[in-house]
């Protein structure tokens, strides 16, 4: 376990800000407890500072998980993030998308969200942007990325992609393994 | 200068010229009676011939510097001192140099300059001694320079060394190694030659072994020569050269020289990589200010590149006035062409409607 070099704290921010914008400041300047970021096997483990200090006396391969796991550095460099961070994602968004009753399953089945499905959107959401997903019922399901912005997504026919999917909370099922 | 020059024998017999300014198109626009040829100063005008230059080092008061008319008269004065002693000069009649004037024309030649004058160039560089002429030095050998001629016994004469008429044979008259002596129990070459081919072959072979060590030689020269320029020693330059690629050669293996074998006597070259240094992991306080203000910067765009991150996507949002007024073009063109399409096939239907219903 080891804190992130300069380098690898511009990647894993960039990734960060692409879904909550500035709120990374958010999540290092909490007001309960200080929290940090350590690198850990190549993922990156958002830690309570308290947590960090016991979890230091183990070596690397003593130590599964800590905190909450991000995401993952690829062996290319970038940043892969993962449904674990959705928490936090969910909390900061800045921009974010509805699903319809009728459009959860197929979402959560790896499927990208269709206009059909959408229930509501942020206003001004430009394209390309990367957005959270939650139910009607403002229960985060994942995040993607928008493939028409806001203005250009009323003109759309019912069966056109609308986001386009990244991760949802099947994940924790299908993708067990991998997740840590 | 026009006009042809007067004779100076006069000159030197009573002195400066008393009208020779006006003849030279030098003298000054007020009236040439006036003024005198003879250039009196309270310090003597100092002249230098040869760069053609005359100075005046007497004391300008002020209020005579802006009197009228003032410089040009030091000018005339100084112009008229330098005319004087180039007049004075020994005359010569020069029969080819002064074709211009006619032959005849009496001329001067002028000294050597007296004024210094700064170089144009800066100064050459000092040349590094190559390591023979230090040797060449230190034994106080010299170098003996050739005569350009010598003697050939055959024709009997003193020919020159080289080129014309000199002592050079023919390329197709050397008749020197036409024979070898092979010496006992040599064997016939490998690639099917005879031991004479061989034999034959070996001067040519040495001389281009000389070649290349003389290249060596001058490369090293060089590389030295820079070396003492830089005020680095060339022989510590050497050793860390070899001490480098020798640590590249024993790195250069599967194991990275990990399980090489050590020879004997050789020195333990532990091959080298970069070191990963990280931020240590229990210094708190520093870690949380090291990541906000990396955060802040991510999320300001400050001191970062735009490619990527809050402000880079801020930047693209940014309404592009030239592109969107090009597509709106490129819509009303293509609109336009449509229109006109469906124009023409209206026109063409209807003609075929009139057609029929003539008929």
């Amino acid at each position: 376990m080891r804190p992130l070099t300069d380098e690898e704290c511009k990647t894993f921010f960039e990734k960060l800000s692409v879904y909550i914008g500035r709120n990374i400041t958010a999540l290092l300047e909490r007001d309960d407890e200080p929290y940090c970021f350590r690198l850990q096997n190549d993922r990156v483990y958002y830690v309570s500072e308290a947590i960090l200090k016991k979890a230091m006396s183990f070596g690397r391969d003593g130590i599964a998980s800590v905190g909450t796991c991000f995401g993952k550095f690829s062996r290319g460099g970038k940043f892969r993030l993962h449904i674990t961070a959705l928490d936090y994602l969910a909390q900061h968004a800045t921009y974010k998308v509805w699903v319809k009753p009728n459009g959860e399953m197929p979402y959560l089945y790896g499927n990208h969200v269709l206009k059909a499905h959408l229930g509501r959107i942020t206003e001004d959401t430009p394209e390309h942007q990367g957005v959270v997903v939650y139910s009607m019922a403002d229960i985060p399901l994942g995040f993607g990325v928008t493939a028409r912005s806001t203005q250009a997504a009323r003109k759309l026919d019912p069966s056109s992609i609308c986001v386009y999917h990244q991760t949802d909370v099947g994940e924790y099922l299908r993708d067990e393994e991998n997740l840590l | 200068m026009p006009g042809p020059l007067k004779t100076t024998d006069d000159i030197v017999a009573q002195g400066p010229p008393a009208t020779d300014l006006a003849a030279l198109g030098l003298a000054p626009e007020t009236p040439a009676k006036t003024l005198s040829a003879a250039v009196t100063k309270p310090v003597p005008v100092s002249v230098d011939v040869g760069n053609m230059v005359a100075f005046d080092d007497n004391v300008i008061y002020p209020e005579q510097y802006v009197a009228d008319g003032f410089i040009k008269q030091l000018a005339r004065d100084a112009t008229q001192a330098l005319v004087n002693a180039i007049f004075s000069l020994p005359r010569r009649t020069a029969s080819q140099a002064a074709g211009q004037f006619g032959e005849g024309a009496p001329c001067v030649f002028l000294p050597a300059g007296t004024t210094r004058l700064p170089r144009a160039m800066p100064l050459p560089s000092q040349k590094l001694m190559t390591r023979w002429e230090k040797f060449a030095q230190a034994k106080g050998i010299k170098k003996q320079k050739k005569d350009r001629t010598e003697y050939d016994p055959v024709s009997r004469k003193w020919v020159p060394r080289t080129g014309y008429k000199g002592n050079v044979i023919p390329k197709d008259q050397i008749a020197s190694d036409w024979i070898v002596e092979v010496p006992d129990g040599a064997l016939p070459g490998k690639d099917g030659r005879d031991a004479g081919d061989a034999l034959r072959a070996a001067p040519k072979a040495a001389k281009k072994a000389n070649v290349e060590k003389n290249k060596m030689q001058q490369r090293r020269n060089v590389e030295e020569s820079m070396a003492m320029r830089a005020g680095s020693n060339p022989r510590l330059i050497r050793q860390q050269q070899v001490a480098a690629r020798l640590n590249r050669v024993k790195s250069s293996t599967a194991s990275l020289g990990v399980f090489d074998e050590q020879l004997a006597g050789e020195d333990k070259v532990k091959p080298k990589g970069k070191k990963r240094e990280f931020a240590s992991n229990s210094d708190l306080s520093g870690d949380r200010d090291r990541l906000r203000s990396m955060a802040h910067k991510v999320a300001t765009g400050e001191g970062m590149p735009h490619t990527t991150g809050w402000k880079a996507q801020q930047k693209k949002r940014e309404l592009n006035v030239t592109k969107a007024v090009k597509a709106v073009h490129q819509d009303s063109d293509r609109a336009n062409t449509l229109r006109r399409e469906i124009d023409q096939t209206e026109r063409e239907s209807s003609l075929r409607a009139k057609k029929r219903a003539r008929r």
